[in-house]
Order: C-alpha cells, then structure tokens, then sequence
C-alpha cells in the first residue's frame, strides 16, 4: 500500500536520494508484508510480550501475591517434576480429556453443519438453537448439567432406565465422573459447527453440480469434494480445538473441583488452585509454562503433519523467491 | 437507583460544603442522615474521580481549619476521636440483596463522621476475590474490604495488624462480639479482622411432615436415637418425602449444624497442620461411620446427589423432615411455604454439651493503607452495634453484637429466639477456615472416604479413614516445607 | 447426546443412500428424494433441538418463579404463580440502561478493531510471502498457550503504568491489534481462495489495500460475520475484563450487572431475578445471530450441498 505511491512519486531524477534503487515486486511483496502485519506487531510487542516474559521469570520466583517475589531459580520446575504428584495426575487427565473430547466435537461438529447447511425453510431457526449453548452464561448452565445427571432424578438416568438399563452414579463415580464432563462439553459442539458452516460456504458450488451430474451419491461427494475443500477449516477446529481441550477447566471447577478422588483434576484446574487459591504465583507460573511448551509440540507437529492433509487452494511458500 | 451513585452523593455533599462555608457544614454534620435520601442524580454524566479527589482537597484546605472551633460541642454529641480528614475506600460485593444495607450504613457513618468519609465502590460478586488479589498485587490494595475468615492468610502480609486500634477502643471483645467473631478475627493472637457479620445454622424440621406423619416434634436435649427414629417415620421415598438431608462429607465439614461437633468429630489440630491423630481416632472414625450409615445402613437421608437435584439447601423443597437453616439463609426461610421449627443439633445422650456451628464475615485493612486511623474509624462502626443493626433489621445480615440482638428483642421471637440461644452456645473454627492448604490437601481426602466407602465399596473403614489422614498429612507437610524454603 | 448426533448423521446418509438406489432404478425423481432427506433431517433436528432448549426452558421457568418454588420439588416446569412483576424487578437493583450504553460501545469498538486488524493481519500471512511468516504465525499462535490466568495479574500492572486503569482503554485497544483465533480463522478462509483472483487484480492495476477490500472482502463475509459475532458476544459476556479494570460504577457493563444477583453464599443467590436478567441478556444475542446468517450462509456458495 504504501509503497505504491512511493514508486510512483520516484521521477529519474529523484531516483538517487532513494537508496534502494530497484525493488524488485518480491522485495515490495516483503515489506508491504510486514506493514500489514502492523497491527497484530504493534499489539504483540506493546500489551502481550510484557506479560508473557514477565510470567515467565515470575515461574522462577517465590511469590504469594502480597510481598516482593523471591528468585529461586529451576527450583519450581525441579519441585513440579520430582515432588508433585498431582502434576503427573492433571496431565493424565487433561491428556485423556484431550484424547476423547477432541475427535468427538471435530466429528460430531462436522455432521452437524452438514446437516445445518441444508437449504430448507426454517434452518435459521435450528441454527440458532444449535448455537444456544456457546451465547448462555457458563455457571448457570453447568449447575443445570449436574442436575440432568443426577444419579435417581438426572434425565440421562431416566432415559438410560427406559431402555434397560442401569445408570451410573456420574459425579460420585470416579470411574464417570469425567466421561460426564465429557458428554458436558459436547453440548458446546455448535460453536465448532459453525465454523464448519462458515466454510462449507466456501467451495464452490458447481463441483457438486458437476458430481451429481456424474451419478456420485452422497459418500461419494462428501468423501471427494467436502472433505478435501473443509480440509483447511478442519485443520483450525483442530488446531483451536487442541488448545481448547487442554486449557478447559471452567465445568469441572464448578460441577466436580476436580473430584471424586482427583479423577477430574484437569490441569488448568489443578493450575488456578495452585496460583489463586494458595497463592502461590511462582508456582502457578512455572505450571503454565510447561502446559504451554505442551501444547505448542503439539500444536508444531499439527502444522507439519498439515503439508499431508490439509489442501489449500492458494498456497504460498513463505520464502521470498529471489531472482 | 440512587443507591447507584454514593460518589455523586459525597461529592454533592462536599461541593456544598465548599461552597456554604464552614459553619454550615458543621452543623449539618451531626443531623441523622435519613436513609431513603433520593438525590436526583441518576441523570448526571460520570464524573471522573479525580474530580472528587480535587474537591476533597479543598475541602481540607480551606474548611477544616475554620471548622475546628465550632466542631467542638458537635464532637461531644458523637465521639470522633482526633483524626485526620480522609476518604476511605471500601471494596464490596455488588450483591442484590446486601448492597442496600451496605450503602445505608455507609450513609449513615458518613452522617455521623464529620473528617472521615467512606465511599463504597462495589464490585461484581463474581470476580471480586480476583479484583482484590490483582489490586493488593499491583500495590494498590483497597483500604477496606469484605469477606470471610481470614484464617491463616495473614501470614502474607496483606491484611494490616489493627491489635492495637481493637485493644484501645474495645473494652470487652467477649461481651461486645459473639465468640465466632472473635476467634476468626484474630491469627497467632493477634487482630487482623473485625467481625461484620455472624452466621450459623440449626436443625430445621418440617412441620407439615411431622404431622403428616403423625411423629412427635423433637424437643430440647433431644439424641441421635431420637434423630433416626425420627428420620425412619418420616423417610418415605416412594412417596417423593425424605427423612433427612444429611448426607456425605459436608454434614462433617460444613453442612450439619452442630452435629459433628456433638458427635465429638474433631478433624485437625488447632493451627490446621495436623490431621494425622485427629482424623483417624476411634471417636473420628465412630463418627464418619454414623453420617454414612444415614445413607448406607439407615437410609433415612437423601443421597449426596439428590440433594443437589433438590437445590441449594434441601430442606427449602418442603420434602425433607430434617434439614438445617441458617442465619444467613434466612430470607428464604421466612419465605418457606410450609411450617417448620427450629432447634439444636442432636446430642448423644442428657446432659452432653451442645455445640454450634457458625462462621463470620469480616471487614480487612489493606497493610498497604495510608490512613490506618481513618480507616479503623470506619471498621469499627462497621462492626458496632451502630453500625451493623441497619443489616440486621433488614435481614440480609446477623449482627456480631449480641446487644443488637437483645435491644430488638429478638430473643423472643419464635424464630430468631432460637438462633440466638444457639449463637450463644460453644462452637470451633470450621476446619477449612484454617490453614491455607485445607481444599487441596484434606479436603480431598477426606471426601474420597465417601467415595471409596460407597463407590468402590472398600472396607473396613478404618483403614480408609486412617490411609486419607496419612495422605492429607503427607501433602500438609509438603506444602508448609516448600513454603518454609 | 452423542448418540442422538451419531444416529442423526447416520439416518440422513441410510436415507439418502436408500433413496439414491430407488432413484437408480427410476422409481423415484430427485426431486421426491431430496424431500424425504429434509423431511428425516427435520425429525432429527427437532428431536436433538430439545437437549439444546432443556436449559433456556430451564431458565424461563426459574425466571418467573416465586423465591419459595425455586426448589421446590419435583420441579415444576409452568410455575404457580407466574410472576411476571420479575422481569421489571430486575431493573429496581441495576442501571441497566447505563450498562446497556457502556457495553455497546465496548461491543461496537471492538468489533470496528476486530474486523479492521484481523482482516489485514490474516491477509498478510495467507497471501504475501515475506521472510519470517511461517514462525511469526506460529508466534502468533503460542501466544495464546499461555493461560491468561497467569499473565492477568502483569497486564493489570502493565496496563496501570500505562494510566489506563478504569478507563476502557484496556478493554478496546486490544482489539484494534488483532484476536489470534480470528486472524487463524480468516487466514484459513483466505488460503481456499485461488490466488489467479489476486493476480488479475494485480493486472489491473488494484494495490493490495484494493485487493483485500475491493475483491476478497465480499468472499470472505462468512468468516468476518463470525468474528463480528464473536466480538460481540464476547464483550456482552466478558466478566473478568471490566471486572478487574473498571472501579467507577457508571462505567460497568452488562456482565457485571448480571452477577448483582448472585450471592456471596449460595443462599443469597437470587435466582429467579438472576435468570430474569440472563434470559433478557441472552435474547439480543440470539436475534443477532438468527440474522447475521444470512451473512453467514451466502458467500460465493449460495447454493447448498445437496442443492
């Protein structure tokens, strides 16, 4: 953008003062790069860098909030890894919640917007109802859940007594007590379902034309042409979903605190306990550390595996080609 | 809505002050404020605090020193010790159903004190613990804030030692407080807190279904034989009634009323760090076993869940016989639609002493704080009888003061008589009011009892009881050396 | 739940690899086949449509009780009396009207700064190659690894030297840099869009502010609908932010007049006028999304999957 009238305002014999004399469109390409990435830069370096550094060295202190933090080195880390037993528990558990939770909305999401994209009147309704649970206030709507999966009064029991069989004691059980949270957090899966809808928007229209002209059913276009097209859409529910999964904590914290006999400990939980209820800050921060470190292997070898699966229509190398 | 804008309120007050002159202000100062003041100001813009700040200065500077004389026969009329002018911010929940009660008495000290102004900012319930912690953390604590036991928290340092200030104006903490408002105010003898309000509960029993059932109401000195005939008449499931609430951990941790204390139930050492030898003694584990045995043996009370499915308190669905009630629950008694009574927690046998159960909200001082006269001013009236009957009459807080109690002659209603007489008796700490570590360490374990009890079916008790004590003691221990290095 | 949604997904493809076979063998047109798949999507949809509404009816109920039926039980679902006096009475312990005012202006800023920032910043690293892009976009993203509970307490600090403590500052100029999650989105709706469109824009003489704007903005409605409705859903709901940076009473929002009926036990909590006030909160966001579809369905493909 800005280069633009830049090089147009360059007659020959001002060309000298420009030190730069050739820009080649790779080189204007680079810049011009950078200037729109001024925004998200400017914000980076002035609201979000100070905290993230300053949390980091807070993770090696000692700091209850009220006097000046100690410095005590790796001694946190040291501490988390050798003495912690509920360390090792919270990340069995988030890592289990991850595991089964994560697969179940991204596949569950995706049936849904197929079914949400169908044309027909009335959809924008179920579409809003569908999206019902990602707009109402979280403490409230957990509070409900505990009582939908009360052990003699919860719906769920009922339904399950209808068909025969026995419902577990879910909150009680620390054999269930997670599947529960679980089963919670699908309720949210409109949210990622909409994602999928604002994507499916996207391919283009006359593929399926030209498939159903072909005679391909329904497997057959979904397999060939919906799924390759949602495949970037895909690739950012999985990506943001990752993130999610592992830093969910809200549920449990109202409806189990991580009971019964820590089978609910998510890590997050287990983080904000450490950092606010006892204070201890340090502590906390050296947790957060690691959970972060975590997920961004994770999330590195999603962006790898991507080159493999995921199809972008219009994809460019970042390397600026020089010629 | 005019409650809304105290700040507008202080301001227009101040502004007139300036602008009338000394005099005038002085003898306005002693007039009682009427409560339902409506200051038609809900129109007006912000306006920013700095301006109020600004104004105050003048306040200071021109006023007060022509004041001094004339104030003087006002000073007798209400005792305002020599303290410097000040603003005093205080911190509270913006609580539908305190916040009137709160701005009223903030009214009403303003009225009194003629240097020393409060001004409430309220702050989103939700969130408000966050707010105070992220404040004190940045060095910028509030002077004043609301909020439950202390416990051992004044080892950080955040709360101010306000010993001296309670030993020079209070005689007699013992007759001018209840006992629980006491014992939680004060860390290692010292004061870190002043009491606000008191809260505890009794047994409440359902009326309706005694008579329905043809069971004679429990009467003073009644027993545990006594408590689970009675639940055994009335527990009938099948018909949507339930003998008791009392069921799982919380009745031993919070939930009972005096019932773990009278069942002799004693879970830590006094300072909070010791649960081994206490959890897991014979009399313990005797009681653990008689609060799953309500459920498991009895099955005279609700299960865990079925109180949950039942709401907040179970005993407010009318098809509970025996429940508890609380003082600070007792909007949603009076408004109970059925009748119902109220005594103390069962004892084991004629005679026993009876305890209570209760707990108290405070007032805390930021350490941090400028003005510490200023701001002791405003506690302590905060915490006389004064100060707190404006909430007591209107029954969204007990008074700490059992002389409030007594002017209002509450020991002879029906309902708050009986909650009185039971404030009076002997209680303990609760035990997660203590130390600092109680949810993660024994909190847990403690509940996981229950658990293993009736999930998993582990047996005998025990060695359940004696395995959790081992455990929370193990992370105690952990926690207070990491803490120590 | 998860059943419900296997069994919907299932139904919809046994009924259209069904009806296709008919459809091979010529018995039926496709015009009859593709009613007989509305017609079992509308069955399951409304069957799963009841978990989704059993909290707002949950809701509405409570909000309309008297304090003495909150618990009662069983529950009853119509309550007895109605009291509709609720939903005024609301009003008596909050400014609503003021709150209303803060908080779409915190909305309306935000959602200026979210659709200004993100769209260039998306732009830049789905379609210009520049040294760096691929690990700035990682950056970007780690930056949202860090749980926001532990950075809270040095942005209050930083945010205070900055002056700006109980001013909205705190909760706008964010916007304005960019949300990570949104710039993600757009730059993955950016990338299924072929780049010959940027190049014979480029013939023609468009710069690339042209481009973004002129040619790519009207593709990209859905995903920038999106933010503009997670924006303002997002500064309708955030509690925390307003919360920790705003002291002064006439500058809180909506969220923060909300849990005036919260307790601080569990008794004091008043929950019919707190369902009152959350059912009466929630209605704007719902209308809002009921018509920012049609923004969201449209975009170049206007006609549907199985259309």
């Amino acid at each position: 953008m800005a280069i633009r009238p830049m090089q147009a305002g360059l007659a020959p014999k001002e060309r000298r003062f420009w030190p730069f004399r050739r820009l080649s469109l790779a080189q204007q390409e680079e810049i011009q790069g950078y200037l729109f990435l001024m925004p998200w830069l400017v914000g980076l370096v002035a609201f979000t860098v100070g905290p993230i550094i300053a949390s980091l060295l807070l993770s090696f202190t000692s700091w209850n909030l009220v006097s000046a933090p100690r410095w005590v080195g790796l001694e946190n880390y040291q501490y988390i890894f050798q003495d912690d037993p509920d360390f090792i528990q919270a990340l069995k558990v988030t890592l289990r919640y991850a595991a089964i939770s994560l697969p179940l909305h991204i596949i569950i999401g995706l049936a849904l917007s197929l079914l949400l994209n169908i044309k027909v009147r009335g959809m924008n309704v179920y579409r809003t109802l569908f999206y019902l649970p990602s707009v109402l206030p979280g403490v409230a709507t957990t509070l409900l859940w505990v009582w939908i999966f009360n052990t003699d009064f919860g719906i769920i029991n009922w339904a399950l007594k209808q068909v025969g069989f026995e419902g577990p004691r879910w909150f009680q059980n620390p054999r269930w007590a997670l599947n529960a949270l679980i089963i919670m957090g699908m309720w949210g899966v409109g949210g990622g379902a909409v994602i999928y809808l604002a994507g499916l928007q996207n391919i283009p229209p006359h593929l399926y034309e030209a498939a159903e002209i072909d005679g391909a059913g329904f497997w057959h276009r979904f397999w060939r042409i919906t799924l390759p097209l949602l495949t970037p859409t895909l690739f950012f529910n999985l990506v943001t979903g990752l993130i999610g999964a592992f830093q969910a904590f809200v549920s449990a914290y109202i409806a189990t605190n991580g009971g019964p006999m820590r089978s609910t400990l998510f890590y997050m939980l287990y983080l904000f306990q450490k950092a606010f209820q006892q204070q201890w800050m340090g502590y906390g921060s050296a947790l957060a550390w690691i959970l972060a470190i975590i997920i961004l292997v994770c999330t590195v070898l999603v962006f790898k595996s991507s080159a493999l699966w995921v199809h972008y229509e219009a994809e460019r190398g970042a390397e600026v080609r020089k010629k | 809505m005019n409650k809304k804008i105290m700040n507008r309120r202080n301001f227009l007050r101040l502004a007139a002050m300036t602008g009338a002159g000394a005099a005038i202000a002085a003898c306005a100062t002693p007039t009682p404020q009427v409560v339902k003041e409506t200051v038609v100001v809900e129109k007006e813009k912000v306006i920013p605090q700095t301006v109020v700040v600004e104004k105050e200065k003048v306040v200071q500077q021109t006023v007060v020193v022509e004041k001094e004389k004339q104030v003087e026969k006002v000073v007798t009329a209400t005792p305002a010790p020599a303290v410097a002018p000040a603003t005093v911010n205080f911190f509270a929940g913006d609580v539908a159903e305190n916040k009137d009660a709160f701005l009223l008495t903030a009214d009403a000290f303003n009225a009194r004190s003629d240097k020393v102004k409060v001004k409430i900012n309220l702050i989103a319930s939700q969130g408000f613990g966050a707010k105070i912690q992220t404040m004190i953390a940045a060095n910028d604590g509030p002077d004043l804030w609301p909020g439950v036991s202390p416990g051992e928290a004044p080892r950080r340092g955040a709360h101010a030692d306000i010993t001296a200030f309670v030993q020079r104006d209070i005689a007699k903490p013992q007759e001018y407080w209840f006992q629980m408002g006491i014992d939680r105010s004060m860390y290692q003898g010292k004061w870190y807190a002043v009491p606000k309000d008191v809260g505890w509960n009794v047994i409440a029993y359902n009326i309706d279904m005694y008579e329905k059932f043809g069971v004679p109401l429990p009467k003073e000195n009644w027993t545990f034989d006594d408590f689970i005939a009675m639940g055994k008449q009335l527990h009938r499931p099948d018909e949507g009634y339930f003998g008791t609430q009392f069921s799982g951990n919380s009745v031993l941790l919070w939930g009972g009323a005096g019932i773990p204390y009278n069942l002799g139930f004693k879970m830590q050492s006094d300072d909070g760090h010791t649960v081994k030898g206490f959890l897991d003694t014979p009399t313990s584990i005797e009681a653990i076993q008689w609060v799953i045995d309500l459920q498991d043996k009895h099955k005279i009370s609700v299960s865990g869940e079925q109180a949950q499915a039942l709401g907040g308190e179970p005993f407010y669905s009318g098809k509970v016989g025996l429940g508890v009630a609380g003082v600070w629950g007792l909007r949603d008694l009076l408004a109970a639609k059925f009748k119902f009574g109220l005594i103390h927690a069962p004892i084991k046998k004629a005679g026993d002493t009876i305890y209570t159960w209760g707990g108290a909200a405070h007032v805390f001082m930021w350490s941090g704080a400028k003005n510490k006269e200023a701001n002791w001013e405003v506690m302590k009236f905060w915490s006389s009888p004064e100060g707190s009957k404006i909430a007591h009459v209107m029954r969204v807080a007990a008074s700490p003061n059992p002389v409030v109690w007594t002017d209002h002659a509450d020991d002879k209603d029906p309902v708050l008589g009986v909650f009185l007489k039971d404030g009076l008796r002997p209680t303990f700490q609760p035990p997660y009011e203590i130390s600092s570590y109680f949810w993660q360490c024994v909190g847990g374990n403690f509940g996981d009892i229950w658990t293993r009890y009736l999930e998993l079916k582990e047996r005998p008790l025990e060695n359940i009881a004696k395995d959790a004590a081992e455990k929370a003691q193990k992370c105690l221990d952990d926690n207070y050396s990491k803490e120590k290095k | 739940m998860t059943q419900m949604d296997n069994v919907v997904n299932m139904g919809a493809s046994l009924a259209d690899t069904l009806v296709a076979r008919r459809t091979k063998s010529g018995i039926w047109n496709r015009r009859t086949r593709r009613y007989i798949g509305h017609a079992v999507a509308y069955f399951f949809m409304t069957a799963c449509c009841f978990v989704f509404l059993i909290p707002l009816v949950w809701m509405i109920s409570t909000a309309l009780k008297d304090r003495g039926s909150i618990w009662l039980w069983p529950p009853k679902w119509i309550p007895d009396p109605i009291e509709w006096h609720n939903c005024a009475d609301v009003f008596n312990y909050v400014p609503f009207g003021i709150y209303l005012r803060n908080t779409l202006v915190i909305a309306f800023c935000n959602i200026v700064g979210h659709v200004w920032s993100v769209t260039l910043v998306a732009y830049s690293f789905a379609r210009l190659r520049f040294r760096g892009r691929d690990f700035l976009f990682i950056v970007l993203l780690a930056t949202l690894m860090i749980p926001g509970e532990v950075t809270m307490i040095p942005r209050f600090i930083m945010f205070k030297l900055f002056g700006w403590y109980d001013t909205y500052l705190p909760l706008i100029v964010p916007a304005f840099t960019g949300g990570p999650f949104m710039i993600f989105l757009v730059r993955q709706y950016l990338m299924t869009i072929p780049y010959e469109l940027d190049e014979a824009a480029t013939i023609d003489g468009c710069s690339r502010l042209q481009i973004l704007y002129k040619i790519l903005f009207p593709i990209i409605k859905p995903p920038v609908t999106l933010i503009i409705v997670w924006t303002f859903i997002g500064s309708w709901n955030d509690l925390m932010g307003p919360v920790i940076y705003l002291t002064t009473q006439s500058k809180y929002t909506l969220a923060i007049g909300l849990t005036t009926f919260y307790g601080q036990q569990p008794h004091s909590t008043l929950w019919n006028l707190l369902m009152a006030a959350s059912v009466m909160s929630v209605i704007p966001l719902l209308v809002i999304y009921y018509f920012a579809q049609d923004y969201l369905i449209g975009g170049i493909a206007s006609v549907g999957l199985k259309g």
